[in-house]
């Protein structure tokens, strides 16, 4: 078995107290295993996640739901690195990131 | 802080940025709803204190503005204490020796960490160019 984070929610909680997702264009740094990434993405249009550990990224890739493979766009990139086109979002999450 | 500015200038003037940091006390240990011991937090705060220090800066360079704050406490479960102590063996943060038996013997267990999500909004254009 391995340790799990934050099963109660708690995170996505205090996300949904101060923020609306719905319909918004999403950038997640450090995305992990795509943690909150698929919680956001349920409400969000589009979410770009990314995160520097690749294996954390590629745990999110295989367990992506199917119904939102188009709406989640992951990558294994550094917040320094990544190539983003100015404006491009709406909102940014750095999570434990930057 | 080049990230920083890498990521405020991927949002639209207007939007939002959502920061999401650890925060002291000490994460603690729980166990059966009781704190079987602190864990030294400082590597994270660390690391938690340089972001904060880059979006205050920001704040006060007017390229942001902190719209509100939410402090919350998140917990990561461990099957076993045994396996607690695994998990902590590859980590930058240490568990303390003197805990070491009392953690063994543990069954289901938690490390409770303070945590504080910061909703900064973007200036406007005019504002950001200014800045």
């Amino acid at each position: 078995m391995t340790p799990v984070l934050d099963p109660e929610g708690a995170h996505l909680a205090a996300l949904r107290r101060l923020g609306d997702f719905r319909a918004r264009r999403v950038l997640e740094f450090g995305c992990g295993d795509g943690r909150l990434t698929v919680s956001i993405a349920r409400e969000a249009a589009h979410v770009l996640a990314f995160d520097i550990d690749g294996d954390g990224v590629e745990r999110a890739r295989q367990s992506l739901p199917a119904e939102l493979a188009e709406r989640i766009d992951y990558r294994v990139a550094s917040g320094k690195e990544i190539e983003i086109e100015r404006h491009a979002f709406e909102i940014a999450l750095f999570s434990w990131s930057l | 802080m080049y990230v920083l500015r890498n990521m405020i200038g991927a949002v639209e003037p207007c939007g939002l940025i959502f920061d999401l940091q650890v925060i002291r006390p000490d994460p603690v240990v729980e166990a059966a709803g009781q704190v079987v011991c602190e864990i030294d937090g400082s590597q994270l705060f660390r690391m938690a204190d340089a972001a904060a220090v880059a979006l205050d800066a920001a704040v006060r360079d007017g390229v942001l503005s902190e719209e509100a704050r939410d402090d919350h406490d998140v917990r990561e479960h461990y099957a076993t204490g045994a396996e607690l102590i695994e998990s902590f063996a590859a980590k930058k943060r240490k568990l303390p020796v003197a805990a070491m038996p009392q953690l063994r013997q543990l069954g289901s267990c938690a490390v409770r960490d303070s945590c504080r999500l910061r909703r900064l909004r973007v200036a406007s254009a005019a504002r950001i160019s200014v800045a």
